[in-house]
C-alpha cells in the first residue's frame, strides 16, 4: 500500500464547509488547526453555517460548479450531489493510499457507497435516535427499565401501565406518529423499511397501523393529543419533555445531554436512554461525512485532511465527538479514556459501543428526492390524529407519495 | 350623493352605541382607553421584552424561567460569549460588515434610483412605457428564481465572497420600489420648476441635482432608512456570496450560535440579537421624522 497522505507533501489552499453551532464549530476550528500544524504548506479556508442554510449554500454551489473543496455532507442529503457529479469518487485516493480507512469497520464504509458502486463520502460522526425517557418521574410508577430490544407495541403496555400512576396532565410518552424516523424503526421491526429500491419498503398496512397505534395512544392519554402535539416546539429545551409534561420521546443522542441540562434546572430529573424500538434490528444510524468536490483543485491536500479526520488520535481527542461519534473504535477508545472528556460523552460512547456490538450498526443513507417526506408524513399523520383522514387513506395517501418521489430518481 | 336625512338617520341609529359608554364616568374613559392601548402594545412587545430578559438569563434557564426578570440566573456570560464568535473572527467584525454593506447599500440606492426615479419621471425617451412596466415587473419576481443566474454571474466576475454583489447592483438601481418611490414622487413637483431651471440654463442633470433632490428629502430618507433595514436584515444573500466567516454579517453571524444537529447555544444567539437590533432602532429613530414624511408623500402605504 502507498504511503498515507498525512506522510506526504502536500500544500496550497483548500476550502471546508461545514454546520454547526458555537460548540461544534470551536471543536472543528481546533482540528483544522491541528491540521494546517501538522501539514504547515496547507491553508484551509473555513465556512461554517447552520444546517439548513448548508445545503441552501451547496445547492447553489452545485448548481455553478463552486462546492467547496470539502463540503461536509450528511447520509439523509449526500446521494443528491453524488449523482449530480457534485462529489469526486474516493476510491482511487483509498486505493493509493492518500487516505486511511483501516481503522474504520468495513461496514460502516460501505454502507455509504452509492448504488453507482462508488463510494463519494465518508464518515465522520455517527449519529442515532434513540429512546429518552425520564427515569427519575417513571420508577415510582413501578415500570420496568425499557429494554434495547423493545418495540413499539412494547412501549405502548408500558405505558399504560405507567399510566395509571401518573397525574392527568403528565403523558408517558410524547406523540410519536409524526415520526417517519419512528415509523421506519416500526417497520423494521416488523421484517420491513422505509425504501426498497424504486419502491416503498413498508406495506400499507404496516402503515395504517402504526397511526392507529398513535390514535389509540391519544384516546388512552399515553400521549398528548393531535391538538396539543401539533403545538409541541421542536427546539430539545422546549419540547413538552423539558417542561415535564411527556416523560418519554425520541432525539439525536447528542440531544440528551441538552435535554438533561434542562432538567436539572426544572426538577432535577435523570434522563436514561435506550435503543430506539426496532426490536433485535441494528441500530439504525446516519452519518456526517466528508467528500470531495469535483472542481477542488488541490485533490491530494483534500485527501490529506480527510485522512487526518480520520486517523489523528489526539486531533480526534479535541474534537469529543463534536460532529458526531467518530467511526474509528479507536479513537473512540481514545475519547473515552481522555480526561476531559465530559461524563455524557463517555455515556455515549458506551451507549453506542453497547449497541454495535450487540445488535450491529446500519448506516441509513436516503435516496435523493425523499427528504420532505418528513414533513409530509408528519402532515399526512395530522390529519389522521385531527380525525380529517382514515389510517387507511393516509397510508396509501403517503405510499403513493413515496412512489412518486422515488420514481424521479 | 349624499341624501341629509339618511345621514340624519344614520346618525340617530349609531347614537345609541354612544350611549353604551355613558355610565363610565367621564374622567374614566381616557384611563381606561389608556390602559387597554397599554396592554395592547405590552402583548406586541413582549417578545422583544423576553428577547432581552433571555439575552441577560443563564442558557440553561432560558426555557424553564417564563418571568420577564433573570432574577437569580441572571448573567452578562452571553454577551461575553456571543461577541467572541467564531473566535478567530468575533461578532464585531460581523458588524463592522453589515455597516459597510448597509452603507453602500443606501448610497447606492438613494444615488441611483433617484436618477433612474428621474429618468422615467421627466425624460421621454422610447419604449419608456415599456421598460417602466419592465422594471416595475421585476419586483414580482421571486428572489430564488434569480439566485442562480446571479451566482454564475457574480462567480464568473470573480465577485464571489467579495461584498460586490450584494453592493454594486444597488448602484445600477435595480431596486424596483425605490425607483417607483422616486417616480412618483418627483411627478409631484410642478413641471413649472423644471421649465424655470431650463430658462435658467439648466440642463438635466442640474435639473436633478439643484431642483429635485433638495426637495425629495423624505423620499430619499424614505430610501435610505428602509435601504439600511433591508441589507442590515438580509441573509440569503450574504449566505451565499459569503463563504469566508472573516467577510459574515450579523444575520450569518447569528446563525452560528444555532443549529439543528448541535447543542446550539440560545443565550448567545439572544444577547447578539439584542445587540444587533440597535443599528437598525437607532437608523429609524434618526429618520423617523424624515420617514414619516416621505412615505406621506410618496403615498407609499
Amino acid at each position: 500500500m502507498a504511503p498515507a497522505a498525512s506522510a506526504q507533501e502536500v500544500s496550497g489552499e483548500i476550502s471546508f464547509a461545514w454546520w454547526g453551532a458555537e460548540a461544534r464549530n470551536r471543536a472543528i476550528l481546533e482540528v483544522v488547526a491541528a491540521f494546517e500544524e501538522a501539514h504547515p504548506g496547507v491553508k484551509v479556508l473555513p465556512q461554517p453555517t447552520e444546517f439548513a442554510r448548508h445545503w441552501d449554500r451547496v445547492t447553489v454551489q452545485a448548481a455553478a460548479g463552486q462546492v467547496p473543496c470539502i463540503p461536509m455532507m450528511q447520509t439523509r442529503y449526500q446521494v443528491r450531489y453524488e449523482n449530480l457529479g457534485a462529489l469526486l469518487p474516493l476510491d482511487d485516493l483509498i486505493a493509493e493510499g492518500k487516505i486511511d480507512v483501516s481503522t474504520i469497520p468495513e461496514e460502516l464504509i460501505e454502507g455509504h457507497r452509492n448504488a453507482d458502486g462508488n463510494l463519494y463520502t465518508l464518515p465522520i460522526g455517527l449519529w442515532f435516535e434513540t429512546y429518552q425517557y425520564n427515569w427519575t418521574r417513571l420508577e415510582p410508577t413501578g415500570v420496568g427499565e425499557p429494554q434495547n430490544d423493545w418495540t413499539y407495541e412494547d412501549y405502548i403496555e408500558w405505558a399504560r401501565q405507567a399510566r395509571t400512576e401518573l397525574d392527568e396532565g403528565v403523558y408517558p410518552l410524547s406523540q410519536l406518529g409524526t415520526s417517519i424516523t419512528q415509523f421506519q424503526m416500526y417497520a423494521q421491526a416488523r421484517g420491513e423499511d422505509l425504501f426498497d429500491g424504486v419502491e416503498p419498503g413498508f406495506s400499507e398496512e404496516t402503515l395504517a397501523d402504526w397511526f392507529r397505534l398513535w390514535a389509540t395512544a391519544s384516546e388512552e392519554r399515553l400521549a398528548p393529543d393531535m391538538a396539543m402535539s401539533a403545538e409541541e416546539p421542536t427546539a430539545t429545551p422546549q419540547t413538552y419533555m423539558a417542561q415535564g409534561i411527556t416523560l418519554s420521546r425520541t432525539g439525536g443522542d447528542v440531544t440528551a445531554s441538552e435535554l438533561q441540562a434542562v432538567l436539572n434546572e426544572l426538577d432535577g430529573s435523570v434522563v436514561h436512554q435506550a435503543k430506539s424500538p426496532n426490536g433485535n434490528n441494528p441500530l439504525v444510524s446516519g452519518s456526517h461525512t466528508l467528500a470531495i468536490s469535483t472542481n477542488c483543485a488541490n485533490v491530494d491536500a483534500a485527501a490529506a485532511f480527510i485522512d487526518f479526520w480520520l486517523n489523528d488520535e489526539p486531533a480526534a481527542v479535541r474534537l469529543q465527538s463534536q460532529v458526531g461519534l467518530v467511526p474509528s473504535a479507536s479513537l473512540l477508545e481514545a475519547q473515552a479514556a481522555d480526561p476531559n472528556s465530559p461524563p455524557t460523552l463517555v455515556d455515549r460512547i458506551e451507549m453506542y459501543t453497547d449497541f454495535a456490538d450487540t445488535y450491529g450498526v446500519r448506516i441509513d443513507v436516503w435516496p435523493d428526492n425523499t427528504q420532505h417526506l418528513v414533513n409530509e408524513f408528519r402532515d399526512i399523520y395530522q390529519q389522521v390524529g385531527f380525525g380529517q383522514s382514515s389510517p387507511e387513506d393516509a397510508a396509501s395517501q403517503f405510499a403513493e407519495e413515496v412512489r412518486r418521489s422515488l420514481a424521479l430518481n | 350623493m349624499t341624501n341629509p336625512a339618511a345621514s340624519r338617520s344614520q346618525r340617530s341609529v349609531a347614537a345609541p352605541r354612544r350611549d353604551t359608554w355613558s355610565h363610565i364616568p367621564e374622567g374614566m374613559r381616557p384611563i381606561l382607553a389608556h390602559t387597554a392601548l397599554i396592554s395592547a402594545c405590552f402583548v406586541m412587545i413582549y417578545p422583544l421584552l423576553w428577547l432581552t430578559a433571555s439575552a441577560f438569563r443563564e442558557p440553561a434557564a432560558i426555557f424553564t424561567s417564563p418571568g420577564l426578570w433573570p432574577g437569580e440566573h441572571f448573567t452578562l456570560e452571553n454577551f461575553v460569549t456571543g461577541w467572541q464568535g467564531l473566535g478567530f473572527v468575533g461578532f464585531s467584525t460581523f458588524f463592522a460588515n453589515s455597516l459597510i454593506v448597509a452603507g453602500l447599500s443606501v448610497v447606492g440606492n438613494v444615488f441611483a434610483c433617484a436618477l433612474a426615479g428621474y429618468a422615467f419621471a421627466r425624460l421621454n425617451f422610447p419604449f419608456r412605457r415599456t421598460l417602466f412596466a419592465l422594471m416595475m415587473g421585476t419586483i414580482m419576481l421571486p428572489l430564488h428564481a434569480l439566485l442562480i443566474p446571479q451566482y454564475i454571474l457574480f462567480s464568473s466576475l470573480g465577485w464571489l465572497d467579495t461584498f460586490l454583489p450584494l453592493v454594486v447592483p444597488k448602484f445600477l438601481a435595480t431596486e424596483a420600489f425605490f425607483v417607483f418611490l422616486f417616480v412618483q414622487f418627483f411627478r409631484t413637483i410642478p413641471g413649472e420648476l423644471t421649465d424655470a431651471a431650463r430658462i435658467d440654463g439648466c440642463g438635466h442633470f442640474q435639473i436633478f441635482w439643484r431642483i429635485f433632490v433638495p426637495l425629495a428629502l423624505p423620499a430619499m430618507a424614505t430610501t435610505a432608512a428602509f435601504s439600511f433595514i433591508w441589507a442590515w436584515n438580509d441573509f440569503l444573500h450574504p449566505l451565499i456570496y459569503l463563504n469566508s466567516p472573516q467577510n459574515y454579517t450579523v444575520t450569518v453571524g447569528l446563525s452560528l450560535f444555532l443549529d439543528a444537529t448541535s447543542e446550539s447555544n440560545y443565550g448567545a444567539m439572544f444577547a447578539m440579537s439584542l445587540v444587533s437590533l440597535l443599528p437598525v432602532v437607532g437608523f429609524f429613530l434618526s429618520f423617523q421624522k424624515l420617514l414619516v414624511a416621505g412615505i406621506a408623500t410618496t403615498g407609499m402605504k
